[in-house]
């Protein structure tokens, strides 16, 4: 809660609210480009490399935007919730993130391609890879009731089919408020949040069991939804803070977003580095701990002196990840300065993009690929970054770039971090 | 609706745009001094005398039933093989768990500025520290030999010619609770001080002058006094925060490690984490509800207090639902034998009661916080509050004992039924935790009297600007 002074927002036509003209001519050209690369990333990874390489680059690159869509919404969500003042001029940023789950429900065919087809999830080739492992039969039997190909797709068309109502109909809202002003749709947006995140969390925890855990079909941890919901909110919160900095950079929303929300999003950005630390270490260490084949598997596949590709990666997360950031955002100073808050979401993006290489491509068990493999994992998720900031922009440019006639606008211009 | 009004404003409504006031009824900074120093000065009341004497009798329990277990030895308990870890390490967890809301409030609420806090920090950060200290009992008493309890501390012991265990949770457990408790001790009391400058100045007798004026430590409340004041409490705030994530992570620490089927699962750190908040807040809206009322202290501590706390309980008891949920589907997920009997073992052996009433309780009770109704009317959520305590206890009973008393080998089963003593021990802890809550509402500033002034100041400054300029 702030002291608010009232401040008069700008008409809502003014031009501040809507989308630099620059960014606008770059939106086909990104999205065109993104798609080559993404595309052109995960044929390389296929032939190149071969095996599961190329669909397991492309679901890093899916996850990688999928996880920062989905943070977005549970951003956008929670500060219904929660009756947010702060931070109603950073909101559309996050809604324009918060939509592309409706493209992302389109990009994820080529997954459930890779389903039917056996040419990602190991799990796919039920038989071969019980007898590849001596699983035994009845317990193989059960798995396969939840890892086959029906009920995965079913699900996968579950959770997306939620992701996209909540994302359009929070989206839909708040472009109507645009219009309107009712004060009313801020009620009914706050009154459904509750339930809204009840499906998120559900769909989101489930979603990193099916998704990537099940890369390793008989590797398990309850810790694991909650690690990728980590990652998910750290690197939205990155992404609000960048991108609103790219548009205030190209002369949008100069006056509307002030220091005090890059403080604001600053803090929780720090605040989020160390929940992603704390879940990291405590799945990491109990399993160290109790050392039980089943669950150490997965660790040794990463491990310094087990894995040449990856065991570096593990150690780079741990200290790149968190330590690094953790003492780099812990200034108030640095904090206050929306440059370096943008750097600094930068940064922890690519690593979030490391985090979750890490997690998804030692499982198409042919290391890194060397140079080639490298190129293609780079390649895919550079296009698929190309692809969603080119979509972004589209949508953007339908729409003004802050909820201008939210009734808690006020208090947001006039925020202070006392 | 009745309830929620006070002085014909419903705090609990807030167009949005516009923010409800946290202090009813036209409080003013000499009414708040007033209604918070009489309960201090006043002579107790008959309730609260019959209430500390059934707390001290209780306590008194506790007493000699610790002397009984010195005297004979642990088997006094109900402790046996397989379930050496029985009611001591329950109520340790519980009570450990309770103690976490008056941090949570004091330093995690203080970060994100959420100036509700203000009226409510006083009494959850006491009942933290009693908490704390019913907590610190059980495992002191649980070690045997009590008299050598000191053996835990880091030191090189020169009986023994060796160090604790430094890669035991068990004396991590021992850091964890030892620095919430130094921390909280001091947040509470620094936080207290220009309170007790307070009751200082208003005393007319003597020795209470005499005895709050050593308490108030100088405190003049000069501008100087009050920067520095400012900024300790920042620094404290960002101290303790890690340490409500730290301490139940430890607690969860001391099961999860182990190979112990439905002790280790790597969701428990967060998972207690929730579970210690839900429970805390439970216990301060059943301390709150009552103690509001008792003391006339409805205009301060708002019914828009008890929602939001209403709100956190709803909330932490979805995300251990979460965890429940979680634990089973992996459980199965995973095809591992053990673990999916322990599991099944729980909701469907012996323990199934057990198993059924935390359900009950944490899972489906908080449920009618979904309706505002519940959540502005004190009696409805007391009667919650205490199913959440219950079914809080009941968590760590099932994790505990149904656990223990069937893991790997058939043929070491046991049930475990808990003697007299355990539940002498159980009430008699209730006892202290109550015993010293009553001395703390009669002797000490139950609400922070210096920041919800602070607060009453800021909303009179908002009031009166949106009397000048445009309503926002």
């Amino acid at each position: 809660m702030s002291h608010h002074h009232a401040v008069a927002p700008k008409p809502a036509d003014d031009p501040a609210f809507t989308m630099p003209a620059m960014l606008s001519g770059l939106s086909l050209p990104l999205c065109v480009v993104g798609l080559i690369a993404l595309v052109g990333g995960t044929f390389l990874g296929s032939s190149a490399v071969g095996g599961r390489f190329g669909m397991s680059a492309y679901l890093t690159a899916y996850m990688y935007a999928m996880t920062i869509a989905i943070g977005a919404m549970f951003f956008v969500l929670i500060q219904h919730l929660v009756r947010a003042g702060w931070s109603v001029v950073v909101r559309r940023v996050a809604e324009l993130i918060m939509i592309m789950v409706v493209p992302l429900a389109v990009l994820f065919i080529p997954i459930g391609w890779a389903v039917w087809t056996g040419s990602l999830y190991v799990w796919t080739d039920a038989a071969g890879y019980q007898a590849e492992h001596h699983i035994p039969a009845d317990a193989w039997a059960e798995k396969i009731r939840w890892l086959n190909p029906q009920w995965f797709t079913l699900r996968a068309c579950v959770y997306l089919g939620v992701y996209c109502l909540i994302g359009c109909w929070y989206y839909s809202k708040s472009q109507r408020q645009d219009q309107t002003g009712e004060v009313t749709l801020t009620e009914s947006m706050q009154a459904r949040g509750g339930p809204a995140i009840i499906l998120f969390a559900l769909c989101t925890s489930l979603l990193a069991a099916d998704w990537v855990m099940s890369l390793a079909p008989m590797w398990f941890s309850t810790m694991f939804g909650v690690y990728i919901f980590a990652g998910s909110i750290l690197s939205a919160h990155c992404a609000i803070a960048l991108l609103s900095f790219v548009l205030q950079k190209q002369g949008a929303m100069r006056d509307e977003v002030t220091i005090e929300h890059y403080h604001d999003l600053g803090k929780l950005i720090h605040g989020f580095v160390c929940f992603w630390a704390y879940i990291a270490f405590s799945q990491y260490m109990l399993i160290w701990y109790a050392n039980i084949p089943e669950e150490t598997v997965w660790f040794f596949t990463r491990y310094p002196g087990f894995s040449e590709d990856f065991g570096p990666i593990s150690i780079a997360l741990m200290v790149l990840h968190f330590g690094v950031p953790f003492l780099g955002i812990m200034s108030r100073h640095v904090r206050r300065t929306p440059w370096a808050v943008a750097a600094w979401a930068t940064y922890i993006l690519v690593l979030h993009f490391v985090d979750l290489y890490w997690a998804i491509m030692p499982e198409a068990t042919v290391g890194s690929g060397g140079a080639m493999g490298v190129l293609a994992s780079v390649l895919t998720v550079l296009g698929m970054v190309c692809l969603m900031l080119g979509l972004i922009v589209i949508v953007g440019a339908r729409t003004r770039l802050i909820p201008v006639r939210d009734p808690r606008l006020a208090e947001s211009l006039a925020f202070e971090n006392i | 609706m009745s309830l929620a009004v006070s002085n014909g404003l419903d705090n609990t409504v807030e167009r949005p745009g516009q923010r409800a006031p946290l202090v009813l009824g036209n409080s003013t900074f000499h009414s708040i001094t007033e209604s918070v120093c009489r309960i201090s000065e006043n002579p107790p009341s008959k309730l609260w005398v019959f209430s500390f004497l059934v707390s001290v009798h209780l306590a008194t329990m506790l007493g000699l039933c610790i002397l009984y277990l010195f005297y004979t030895g642990v088997g006094v308990w109900g402790n046996r093989s397989p379930v050496f870890w029985g009611w001591p390490i329950v109520n340790f967890v519980f009570w450990v768990g309770i103690g976490h809301a008056g941090t949570l409030i004091s330093a995690i609420l203080y970060l994100f500025r959420q100036e509700w806090r203000t009226s409510i920090n006083r009494t959850a950060e006491a009942m933290t520290i009693f908490a704390v200290v019913c907590a610190g009992t059980f495992p002191g008493i649980h070690v045997g030999r009590a008299w050598l309890a000191f053996w835990l501390a880091p030191y090189p012991s020169l009986n023994l010619w060796m160090w604790p265990q430094f890669r035991s949770p068990l004396l991590w457990d021992v850091f964890a609770v030892s620095t919430y408790a130094t921390v909280s001790l001091l947040f509470w009391y620094m936080g207290m001080v220009p309170d007790l400058a307070t009751f200082r100045d208003r005393s007319k007798n003597p020795f209470r002058r005499a005895v709050y004026g050593v308490l108030a430590l100088g405190w003049s409340g000069s501008s100087r006094h009050w920067m520095r004041y400012e900024k300790a409490y920042a620094l404290l705030a960002a101290f303790a925060a890690p340490l409500v994530l730290s301490v139940h992570t430890i607690v969860s620490f001391d099961f999860a490690v182990s190979q112990v089927p439905g002790w280790h699962t790597t969701i428990f750190p967060p998972y207690f984490v929730a579970g210690a908040i839900f429970s805390g807040f439970a216990m301060v809206i059943t301390l709150m509800v009552p103690a509001r009322k008792i003391f006339s202290i409805e205009k301060l501590i708002t019914i828009r207090h008890l929602e939001n706390m209403c709100k956190i309980i709803l909330t932490t008891g979805l995300m251990v639902g979460l965890a429940y949920g979680t634990e089973f589907f992996v459980a199965w997920y995973s095809q591992v034998g053990e673990e999916a009997f322990a599991f099944v073992n729980r909701a469907m052996g012996p323990y199934w009661w057990a198993y059924w009433i935390m359900i009950s309780c944490n899972v489906i009770s908080p449920n009618v916080f979904w309706f505002k109704k519940a959540r502005t009317t004190p009696w409805i959520m007391f009667v919650v509050s205490i199913f959440v305590n219950i079914g809080m206890w009941f968590e760590r009973f099932v994790i505990t004992c149904t656990s223990l008393s069937r893991d790997y080998l058939p043929s070491a089963w046991a049930y475990f039924s808990p003697t007299w003593v355990d539940w002498a021990m159980l009430i008699g802890s209730f006892g202290l935790f109550f015993t010293l809550f009553l001395l703390f509402c009669r002797l000490m500033p139950i609400v922070n009297m210096a920041e919800t002034k602070a607060t009453l100041a800021k909303e009179m400054h908002m009031a009166h600007q949106d009397d000048t300029a445009t309503p926002i």
